[in-house]
């Protein structure tokens, strides 16, 4: 198929998910976590029907990764909020310990089962277990937003999970920014340890961030504001895969920065989360085309352990948040209902395979697959049983068949 | 379309400066760092940069009264290959990708701005000027390349008779403007009166006669190049196939935009960049000119619905960047070299046509009997070229290889003059005939749809 064609098809696919996913009328419908669209991807790529090719997926990827950039910053821009209520100090805090606790407990487990039973060693082993620590380590807010919305949630532990989800996604944007740089783009002229390329990498997000801020300062106009963030982001993307490390870091932080310094938090948000909406839809079946279960050794296996893995720590993460205030009504199913992972883990297993093409990349991509799909089987109802238990939802005849309640959503979204 | 900012303060304009050096100084040092970037690295980050750095000097440039649209070409330039070397020549072909969606949307903008109204009210202008800029501008152009042609050594070994061909060959492509600058300035200026309204008609009906005039001045080209050669009308099969093809797929397109503006409205923007890379691919498939299938899906949107406001408003809303990223890739694509090389023949060639379109524009003016604003002012927006004659100039040297290119690199080098230079004069006639909408000053974001926004 040629690239126009699917260039063409992620275009409807856009379409589609602003009115699925951004639609007030329709939001609330498919799967929480979209999983459908990953399978969909799975199934036209290049190692099921093979609709898509290798090399058409290859010819795309530039527009992949400005996807997945543009994913990293709007989620920059929005981060610290849950619509227009900012995320308490604590509670992000938490959600950062909470995630990193995440990310090491599923890395760990993995790093045990690469070393018995595959052939990464040393620099390719660590890249790829800080790789499934990323993809492993967050709760979907579009899952938990799901939920809230079609079962009109609301109340304290509604808030606890929305802010929990939302803000751990600061672990695993970091986590690929280090990964990234630990396998820098060979020829550079400026030696500098990992460490110091992450910092670079960030704080190039930071100084883009801080120039956009200081011309939207000065810029009323939307057309031209639309060029200044495009602008700021395409840069950004240009100058990370540059110096080979992670656009998705740099576009985060530089998302960040906007929102803090320009002033207009509310404007920028308004702004660019319709084109979120569209971008989604495309990402996810992307991913799922690129899904490869050849390259990763024992895959049944390794799915196994990770599963086991993000289990154990949402459970234990789910224990630990029912010690606070928000938390203490929602019984033992909180754990489980911070499973759902989505369009990030995907975007994230993504921009690694397309980083790392290969046993590392597809083993991460994997894992992001594998965590999705899992999360959209128990999470959702899990989370729904929490929200319950904590009188937070309708009665459940509401929603018995699937059907929205007819109560408006709790809060924008 | 973003209007013109109020007057901006100094502290303004010195961020704008420092953002705008900062930016060079970062891609300087991106470069630096890994003078061997990916391709895709490269592709994205040029886009990025161009469209921030051609913003920023856009809003520079206004401070001496000078078009955004210098200030895309001037940044493009700067970073380009043939400068500072910032910006690859490969990434800067690459680039093309781009343009293709850029072509589209400003060929159906130019079509939804051309209000059959207006064609009516200027018919025996429109009539007039077409005929008399085809005819001097052609006459007096092939005559100055059948007398320049010595110093031109893709002539070498061609009859007189042939240069005669070849002049005709150049003629035609200077009888050609730009649609795209056209639009560029009047989405900046936002400018309403007859000297707009008269360009913007001129500018965008003259591409249909451009095209038969092409397809003419070849069929001749070839037997005077070829004395002995069969008398082809091939080009006119394929012309007529063109047009037809073209104006067909471009009522059905009006239509379709049409009923999902009518019915469905929403997420315009995705339908737009879908039909505009797709439906260029399938249009190039099938050998039909994208420029004009929009420009007629416009016009039919505009004149023969309601909706025409719904898809100007959907389209001027991509423009600040649309345009910038048209014209600061076409700066980097810019040939600096060569014009170098060439510049003392384009120079010459370049002031030829102008003073041709003048002298044109006043007969034909005096002949329908303008008003004096056109009369006055009228010439100066015909002057702009850019990417229809490089197009043109592509399809000449594909179809005589042997003096093609030759010719194609002189274009390129007269068109850069033009390019440069014709903006200027139109923004400059706007203004001076209190065209220019009245400092709107900048409009709060939040009054406005954001693009990608239904």
């Amino acid at each position: 198929m040629s690239s126009i064609l699917v260039l063409v098809g992620l275009l409807v696919l856009a379409y589609l998910g602003s009115i699925l996913v951004g639609g007030r009328s329709v939001r609330g419908y498919g799967l929480p976590s979209g999983s459908e669209w990953v399978l969909l991807g799975l199934v036209v790529g290049p190692h099921a029907l093979g609709t898509v090719t290798r090399p058409t997926l290859s010819a795309l990827e530039p527009l992949a990764l400005v996807a997945l950039a543009w994913l990293a910053l709007v989620t920059g821009i929005d981060y610290g909020f849950v619509g227009p209520r900012r995320i308490r100090l604590r509670r992000l805090f938490a959600a950062v310990v909470l995630s990193l606790g995440s990310a090491i407990g599923v890395a760990g487990a993995f790093a045990v089962y690469a070393q018995t039973f595959t052939t990464l060693r040393g620099h390719d082993l660590l890249i790829a277990c800080i790789g499934v620590g990323a993809v492993s380590c967050e709760t979907t807010r579009y899952a938990v937003r799901w939920v809230a919305e079609r079962y009109a949630a609301q109340g304290p532990l509604s808030d606890l999970v929305a802010d929990i989800a939302d803000g751990d996604d600061i672990v695993p944007l970091v986590a690929i920014t280090v990964a990234f740089t630990l396998d820098p783009t060979p020829g550079l002229t400026l030696v500098l340890p990992f460490w110091g390329l992450a910092l670079a990498t960030l704080g190039t997000g930071a100084l883009l961030g801080a120039l956009g801020s200081a011309l939207l300062r000065v810029e009323l106009r939307v057309t031209q504001t639309w060029g200044i963030v495009l602008g700021a982001a395409l840069f950004g993307v240009g100058i990370a895969t540059r110096i080979g490390s992670s656009a998705l870091g740099l576009c985060f932080v530089l998302g960040l920065a906007l929102s803090l310094l320009a002033g207009r938090r509310e404007e920028l948000r308004a702004m660019v989360e319709p084109s979120e909406h569209s971008v989604i839809l495309p990402v996810l079946v992307l991913a799922g085309a690129y899904v490869d279960f050849d390259a990763p050794a024992r895959v049944g296996l390794l799915v196994a352990v990770v599963l086991a893995a993000r289990v154990a720590v949402k459970w234990t993460s789910g224990a630990l948040l029912r010690l606070s205030r928000g938390g203490q009504s929602a019984g033992p199913f909180l754990g489980f209902g911070l499973l759902p992972s989505g369009a990030l883990a995907m975007a994230f297993g993504l921009a690694f395979a397309l980083r790392f093409p290969g046993e590392v990349g597809q083993t991460v991509l994997v894992v992001a697959l594998a965590v999705t799909l899992f999360g959209e089987l128990f999470g959702p109802t899990a989370l729904l049983f929490a929200l319950r238990r904590a009188g937070e939802v309708d009665a459940p005849t509401s929603s018995r068949f699937g059907r929205r309640s007819d109560r408006p959503p709790a809060r924008a979204p | 379309m973003s209007g013109p900012a109020a007057p901006k303060s100094a502290t303004v304009r010195l961020t704008q400066l420092v953002t705008l050096v900062a930016l060079f100084g970062l891609l300087w040092l991106g470069v630096r760092v890994v003078p061997e970037a990916q391709g895709m690295a490269a592709l994205v980050g040029a886009l990025g940069f161009l469209l921030l750095a051609g913003t920023l000097a856009s809003e520079i440039c206004e401070v001496v009264g000078l078009p955004h649209l210098t200030g895309y070409i001037a940044a493009g330039v700067v970073a380009g290959p043939h400068v500072l070397h910032l910006i690859e020549h490969h990434t800067v072909e690459r680039l093309s990708v781009v343009n293709t969606l850029a072509l589209a949307l400003i060929a159906l903008a130019g079509g939804a701005e051309l209000r059959l109204a207006d064609l009516r009210a200027t018919a025996k202008s429109l009539l007039s000027a077409m005929i008399f800029q085809s005819l001097i501008v052609l006459a007096v152009t092939t005559a100055a390349f059948f007398v320049l042609a010595r110093f031109m050594p893709f002539t070498a070994g061609i009859s007189r008779m042939g240069l005669i061909g070849v002049g005709l060959l150049w003629g035609v492509l200077a009888v050609s403007r730009s649609p795209s600058a056209t639009l560029a300035i009047l989405s900046q200026t936002r400018a309403h009166g007859p000297v707009a309204r008269f360009t913007l008609a001129f500018v965008m009906s003259s591409d249909v006669v451009v095209l038969v005039m092409l397809a003419v001045a070849m069929m001749a080209a070839r037997q005077l190049l070829d004395p002995t050669a069969q008398t082809s009308f091939s080009d006119f099969e394929a012309l007529g196939h063109e047009l037809l093809g073209s104006s067909s797929l471009g009522i059905t397109l009006g239509l379709v935009l049409t009923f999902y503006l009518r019915f469905v409205s929403s997420e315009l923007l995705v339908v737009l960049m879908a039909l505009g890379y797709g439906m260029t691919a399938g249009l190039h498939y099938l050998r039909f000119d994208p420029l004009l299938t929009f420009l007629i899906a416009g016009f039919v949107v505009q004149n023969f619905s309601r909706q025409g406001q719904k898809l100007l408003h959907a389209v001027e809303q991509t423009s600040a960047i649309v345009f910038v990223v048209f014209f600061a890739s076409a700066g980097a694509h810019l040939d600096v070299p060569l014009l170098r090389s060439l510049w003392p023949l384009a120079l010459g060639l370049a002031v030829i046509r102008g003073a041709a379109t003048w002298l044109a524009h006043r007969a034909s003016t005096r002949v329908a009997d303008d008003p004096p604003a056109i009369r006055r002012y009228g010439s100066a927006g015909l002057m702009s070229q850019a990417g229809l004659t490089l197009g043109l100039s592509m399809v000449i040297a594909r179809e005589f290889p042997t003096f093609g290119p030759g010719l194609r690199s002189l274009c390129i080098a007269v068109v850069a003059v033009n390019e440069v230079i014709g903006p200027i004069l139109f923004k400059l006639a706007l203004d001076r005939n209190g065209e220019t909408a009245p400092d709107a000053g900048p409009r709060a974001a939040s009054t406005e749809q954001p693009p990608l926004a239904s």
